[in-house]
């Protein structure tokens, strides 16, 4: 198996990374997965009936975390560096979890020498979205449903970033009035009426992440099924 | 007439229900004119967003009149009062000292509301270099241009106070626009409404002793953090 992977650790020291919500089974499977990587990252054993250990990132399950939480009116900010770890890669999921503060969200499918390359990055402090889906996966339909053009998706991206009039027609080179025109049938299309539903439902469905770019979101492909869920 | 330079750039950033508001604007003004000659600005207000947009003949034409300027000296020979009658009761006078604190080259105003569905959506305010210039012309002016005459106030804004709402509209534009997105924000985090999500901005603004707009912009930093 290939070894040599960038970029390395920091300061060439290993990534301790803990797992929370899984079983022990699966603990140990994601230890065997990364044992020929022990050199830069190191999962630490699963102890059910304790906290989890100080490391430098916590894998997690989002859709167990949120079971977790029960009072949705408590903030639910990431007190350290919470990376979303899942089967679930739907452009939903994602986008819910990074707007809740996850440093990241990887995807339970990748293979090894990807997710060790995704961690170092985790580690060093950048933001890893790599929701890379197995072929197989049935694809996620949220978006699509509402048959937004790719410029629509576009302009509600950028509205969710909190981007002007001004700047969305800089940045996708038109006009303001096609600007106007694109709000106003990507809003009739998913039926809202104000900018405040119009950022909820981009969150929602997906869209927050491609106008994040001042976020340093790492440019990890993505796969065809998520992407096309809003294009 | 010209747009105010802060009038182009709401109009880059209010999202309206026609395609083209500029070119309503347009119409609007193309029947103003035609219906009063004397027109020398205009303002159309949307009172759900109070957003205002102004046009001026000249934009040297309807500035504020210096506080020292003497009473009705800006006002042409025929409009002046004679001297020496100006009984305290005379309503005639006191319009004309009205118009000695107004706008250089506004001597007459008269606002229009326009109604739909029972009530009041947009206001039309329209300026004229004469003072009796919208005498006898308000029904054909409210026809024209879809409004009610019934509700027509003149010369109630002879200081021009509409173009300093048009001047500060950008900004507002700008300001719902950081709180708008953050009540999306939090909306989304916290698993609410953005009926609740624009409250809770709204009490811990409150409880802050700081204005929606700064709790907003903390929201923003806490997203980006």
């Amino acid at each position: 198996m290939e070894r040599h992977i960038s970029p390395t650790s920091p300061a060439g020291q290993v990534i301790r990374v803990a797992v929370k919500d899984e079983s022990e089974l699966v603990v140990r499977g994601i230890q065997a997965m990364l044992a020929p990587y022990a050199d830069q990252v190191v999962v630490l054993p699963a102890r059910p009936d304790q906290p989890t250990p100080l490391s430098d990132l916590t894998l997690y399950e989002p859709s167990r975390h949120r079971g977790a939480a029960t009072a949705r009116s408590v903030p639910r900010r990431f007190p350290t560096r919470m990376v979303a770890y899942s089967w679930d890669c739907s452009a939903q999921m994602v986008s819910t979890e990074m707007a809740l503060g996850a440093a990241g969200y990887i995807s339970k499918w990748l293979p090894a020498r990807r997710l060790v390359r995704d961690l170092l990055q985790l580690a060093a402090g950048r933001v890893v979205v790599d929701a890379w889906e197995s072929p197989q996966e049935p694809e996620v339909e949220s978006g699509h449903a509402f048959r937004l053009t790719q410029r629509e998706t576009d302009v509600l991206s950028l509205i969710a970033a909190g981007r002007s009039n001004q700047e969305i027609a800089l940045q996708e080179h038109i006009s303001i009035n096609s600007v106007k025109s694109y709000i106003r049938s990507a809003y009739a299309k998913i039926e809202v009426t104000s900018r405040s539903q119009a950022v909820l439902w981009a969150i929602r469905h997906g869209l927050l992440l491609a106008a994040a770019a001042g976020r340093d979101v790492v440019p990890v492909p993505v796969s065809a099924p998520v992407r096309a869920a809003h294009r | 007439m010209e747009l105010l330079p802060q009038s182009r750039e709401a109009l880059d950033e209010y999202v309206a229900t026609v395609d083209d508001l500029e070119h309503e604007l347009r119409v609007i003004e193309g029947w103003a004119l035609r219906t009063v000659p004397e027109c020398v600005a205009m303002s159309v207000t949307f009172l759900d967003d109070d957003v205002t947009f102004t046009l001026v003949a000249s934009p040297d034409t309807t500035r504020p009149v210096s506080a020292l300027t003497p009473i009705g000296e800006h006002l042409e020979a025929a409009d002046r009062p004679v001297a020496g009658t100006e009984p305290a009761l005379d309503e005639d006078w006191w319009a004309d000292m009205a118009r000695s604190r107004a706008s250089v080259g506004i001597a007459s105003t008269v606002s229009l509301p326009v109604v739909a569905q029972g009530r009041v959506v947009l206001s039309i305010d329209l300026y004229a270099s004469t003072a009796h210039a919208f005498h006898g012309r308000l029904d054909a002016l409210a026809e024209a241009l879809g409004a009610s005459q019934a509700g027509a106030v003149t010369n109630a804004d002879l200081g021009f106070d509409s173009r300093r709402r048009a001047e500060e509209t950008p900004g507002r534009l700008r300001d719902q626009r950081v709180l708008d997105v953050a009540v999306g924000l939090l909306a989304a985090r916290e698993g609410v409404t953005v009926e609740i999500a624009r409250a809770i901005v709204g009490q811990a603004a409150s409880f802050a002793g700081v204005t929606e707009v700064e709790a907003a912009l903390v929201v923003h930093a806490l997203h980006q953090s």
